[in-house]
């Protein structure tokens, strides 16, 4: 059974959660990190030396934690991952938020890549059926609660004929099904192609990238680095745009 | 929208507003619509530009609105809080919307947010040609149909297409047909049918019920409180609408915010799509690409920046300077007209006020015009062809360290010619919080008329050798001050979200004479108007101050008497005048001041000419040269160095020069800045604590030196 690392499940979550702290705050604090996990600042201190020992952090006693690119990749991957089930047991399955992130937790750690895999080549299909005039996982839903009154076999069929779907974000099935990684957009080196997968800064900033059309599913080009190293310059349907690379570290792309 | 019959329409005087992206070519159509008959000023509260102008001709009288450059209306920047409150309160006839052709889909994304809020709207396909060169094809008559208006193609800087344009305007004027409407998906049309059904019957809303739905849904603070202003039960409201904003937020992992504009932005790419008959050719390597790959190049881009500033600077100072020299000529011959031409005894302090208060004042900030014309061209020239925005770019990792924009480096560079425009250029950056620290920071600069000062007086005690050190000392020691407080101000009182550099890199375009002429002229002219009026009372105010009262008899000719010494008539006109200004208001608060300003180791005499250099900094060159009786002086006059380097010692001097930096920016930095922060306490602020830190940094250097025994 092929994993996505060899690393334990909870130092899977702390990077995870040092990846999201870097992308909230822009620095991730041992006492953040004991914070959002629950647990003492002592347990933190033994994780963050392991995770240094793997050299996928840069850690000294008393001062921020940053991801090294390889950890930087890793965490990436274990947040995709985790995001990517949430939003298939909501948007697919319709469980609740609460219920999807609680299981997501414990299945992200024993899931294999092979049923990973299917998974997203699953969610892929429906979306990549042609259009059959409804919204398939709002039928989906529908027959279930049919199902449920008792008429279940005939409920089942039903939404096996219609499979077809659209609004689920391509982004997550891309790098499950092409084995391939997310990387933030400050990474890309100039010259390479990529896709955006997600947008996570704050929501005016969100609204402003939103604006000038950087959405999810967007091909863009990393054109160039500012002469003194900051701002970016990237080209997205036809046109430049410069932003900041910690702006630029909040959206996620896909390298193609 | 109001149909109204066609030929009450014809004569009838319509307001059409100019809506479109940053860098669509807004500003060349509307100058090309109006002509040079176009008006500036503000929109009421906040420092947007609003641009007006009429035109005739083809399809009647108008009235034409130039709305500020946005890429949506959701109400985020001052920009496009003013644009939206305009199309709200204002209710033009016709709503242009001006696309960049070659940038269509997220230029129609406006177009979509316009089309949501009923205007008639009539879409100006720019940059036809340049579309077109890129084998870009499309549908117009189905963008029409899609968009339920009318659509013209213009090549906005060459004018064509522009009678067409005229005309469509007219007609759209009468009624566009019904555009096709954004579907969010059943679940959220379902919620915003529920809320427009409840808004149905409010009185006094100034938009549809669907659009505030929509709105309301999306979180837009202004159309919330108006909506929540006249509704009956707010609180139901409320409690409805956070129930429905959880739900879905629960359902789609995401705000309905989220979901409304990306819906959006795909209805807008849908049409893009739809009237796209050939895509342009994206992948190929534009013409300005090839310009950017070298003045945005890794290792020479920095470079080549520096050479440009050097270059404006030299085009500023070195063609300006003759300009200048004329123009202190002529009001040079004007104050020898008006004292030749005086009734010689009569009214004498009325000549002294024209001569010396007025043609004095006003031409000693007049003669700078040339230098910010000029340097205004410079700055056009680099904006009109997008190089600015790289400039931005270049230099936003060193701005961005002291807490300040990548464009807060335009109005710093605009400062070494004059504080004043340079405050007014603020405007171009996004957020308050950012104007405002660049604004109170822009007098650490040192502007083109603290240069007299340093030119007077780093020869007088200095030896030959050091006065470049010093000079360009005493300008770095102005930025890095200016750096730091700006760092001090971000990090303190004016901490707060940062501001995203967010900005679009526009393709370079050949800059129009047409236009460079008209965005020159209008900044010039905002620095032409201030001579005229706020100058103009103050320097009547110091010249008072100068003047009043009068010693009834001098020394110098009792003296004179006593001794039977005959002194020229010069001699005897330059120790009077000095006499004078000694005795008047200004020497006696000099005086006054003396205690204070004399472990800085200034004299009141120094104390006097700085009260000279409120009104404008070169001031205190002149007022030096009649307290030290030399008559008429200016930097280069020897005469004065001479008596300085007597009177004063070289860690005096500076002392003085640190302080001439600093201390209290002139009385137009002061007013420019009250209006452009909209407070009195933000210039109060900038002139108390740069006159604070001018007495400080003073105060340790002379006293420091003092004790090192210089």
């Amino acid at each position: 059974m092929a994993h996505i690392s060899n690393l334990s499940e909870s130092l899977e979550d702390y990077l995870e959660i040092i990846l999201q702290l870097v992308q909230e705050k822009g620095v991730a604090r041992a006492k953040d990190i004991a914070q959002r996990k629950s647990v003492r600042m002592a347990s933190v201190t033994g994780a963050l030396k392991r995770l240094a020992a793997e050299k996928l952090i840069d850690y000294k006693a008393r001062e921020t934690v940053s991801l090294t690119p390889e950890g930087h990749e890793l965490a990436n991957r274990v947040l995709q991952r985790h995001e990517f089930i949430t939003r298939f047991f909501t948007e697919i399955l319709g469980v609740t938020h609460t219920t999807a992130e609680q299981d997501a937790c414990s299945v992200e750690h024993v899931i294999s890549l092979e049923t990973l895999d299917r998974l997203a080549g699953f969610v892929e299909f429906l979306k990549g059926c042609p259009k059959a005039g409804g919204d398939i996982v709002q039928r989906f839903h529908e027959c279930y609660t049919a199902g449920q009154n008792g008429d279940g076999d005939r409920a089942t069929l039903s939404c096996r004929t219609d499979a077809c779907s659209e609004g689920f974000a391509s982004e997550n099935i891309a790098m499950f099904s092409r084995g391939q990684g997310v990387v933030t957009l400050d990474r890309l080196e100039p010259g390479q192609r990529g896709r955006v997968v997600s947008v996570r800064a704050a929501s005016e900033i969100r609204q402003r990238l939103l604006d000038l059309g950087l959405l999810p599913g967007v091909e863009l080009i990393m054109q160039r680095v500012a002469p003194l190293g900051d701002p970016i310059d990237i080209k997205l349907k036809g046109f430049h745009l410069s932003l900041r690379k910690s702006e630029a570290a909040t959206i996620g792309v896909e390298r193609l | 929208m109001a149909n109204i019959p066609g030929e009450l329409l014809r004569n009838r005087e319509i307001t059409v507003a100019l809506a479109g992206n940053p860098n669509s070519g807004k500003t060349s159509i509307f100058n090309r619509l109006t002509g040079g008959h176009q008006h500036v000023g503000n929109y009421p509260g906040v420092t947007v530009e609003k641009k007006w102008g009429k035109l005739r001709g083809a399809g009647g009288p108008m009235q034409l609105v130039d709305l500020p450059g946005t890429y949506s209306l959701n109400a985020l920047s001052d920009e496009e809080r003013v644009a939206r409150r305009f199309l709200l309160d204002e209710k033009p006839d016709v709503v242009v919307d001006v696309i960049d052709s070659s940038n269509l889909e997220r230029n129609l994304h406006l177009a979509v947010q316009l089309m949501e809020l009923d205007v008639n709207l009539a879409l100006v396909l720019n940059m036809a040609d340049m579309a077109r060169e890129q084998g870009q094809v499309l549908d117009l008559q189905r963008l029409s149909e899609l968009t339920g208006a009318p659509v013209v193609e213009t090549v906005g800087h060459k004018g064509g297409g522009v009678d067409e344009l005229k005309q469509a305007l007219r007609a759209a004027a009468a009624g566009s047909s019904e555009p096709r409407r954004v579907d969010y998906g059943d679940d959220l049309e379902g919620e915003i049918t529920t809320l427009a059904e409840m808004f149905a019957d409010l009185e006094g809303l100034r938009f549809s019920p669907r659009y505030a739905a929509i709105k309301l849904l999306e979180g837009d603070l202004e159309v919330t409180a108006a909506v929540e202003g006249l509704h009956a039960d707010r609180q139901e409201l409320q409690a409805h609408l956070s129930h429905v904003i959880e739900r879905i937020t629960r359902k789609y992992n995401d705000a309905p915010a989220v979901l409304i504009a990306d819906r959006r932005y795909g209805f807008a790419a849908g049409i893009a799509r739809e009237v796209t008959r050939r895509p342009p050719r994206t992948d190929r390597i534009t013409e300005s690409e090839k310009v950017d790959a070298v003045l945005t190049h890794r290792f020479l881009g920095l470079p080549i920046f520096l050479l440009f500033m050097y270059g404006l600077f030299w085009l500023t100072f070195t063609l300006g300077t003759p300009l200048m020299d004329g123009i202190d000529a002529l009001f040079g011959m004007l104050a020898d007209g008006a004292n030749a031409g005086w009734p010689a005894g009569r009214a004498e302090w009325l000549r002294s006020l024209i001569v010396d208060g007025i043609i004095g004042g006003v031409g000693g900030v007049l003669v700078f015009l040339p230098n910010i014309v000029l340097l205004f061209l410079g700055i056009s020239i680099l904006e009109d062809t997008g190089y600015m925005a790289r400039a931005a770019f270049i230099m936003d990792r060193v701005m961005h360290r002291f807490g300040l924009h990548g464009k807060s480096f335009i109005p710093m560079l605009i400062g070494f010619g004059c504080t004043v425009p340079a405050i007014m250029a603020t405007r171009a950056l996004p957020s308050r919080r950012d104007r405002i620290v660049t604004m109170l920071i822009l007098p650490f600069i040192s502007c083109g008329a603290r240069l007299p000062i340093y030119l007077l007086l780093i020869p007088a005690f200095f030896p030959r050798s050091w006065h470049t050190p010093v000079l360009f000392g005493l300008y770095m020691l102005g930025i890095l001050l200016g750096l730091v407080m700006a760092r001090i101000l971000s990090a303190s009182m004016l901490a707060g979200q940062e501001t995203p550099f967010v900005m679009e890199l526009p393709p370079y375009r050949r800059p129009t004479g047409r236009s460079v002429g008209i965005h020159m002229w209008q900044r010039s002219w905002m620095y032409l108007r201030k001579a005229g009026t706020i100058i103009l009372v103050i320097s009547v105010l110091l010249w008072g101050l100068m003047s009043f009262p009068r010693p009834a008899e001098y020394r110098v000719d009792r003296e004179a008497a006593a001794a039977g010494q005959s002194l020229s008539a010069e001699e005897l006109e330059a120790a009077r005048a000095g006499e004078a200004l000694e005795y008047s208001i200004a020497g006696r608060l000099g005086r006054a001041l003396q205690p204070v300003m004399a472990p800085l180791g200034f004299d009141w005499r120094i104390n006097t000419a700085f009260l000279g250099a409120f009104a404008a900094k070169e001031v205190f060159v002149a007022q030096l040269g009649i307290i030290f009786s030399l008559g008429e002086v200016d930097e280069h006059s020897t005469g004065l160095r001479d008596e300085l380097k007597r009177a004063y010692t070289p860690l005096q001097g500076l002392s003085v020069l640190i302080f001439a930096l600093l201390a209290t920016p002139c009385m137009a930095t002061f007013a420019i800045t009250r209006r452009e922060s909209g407070r009195w306490g933000y210039a109060l602020l900038q002139w108390a604590g740069l006159t604070g830190m001018a007495y400080l940094l003073a105060l340790a250097v002379f006293q420091l030196g003092s004790l090192l025994g210089f």
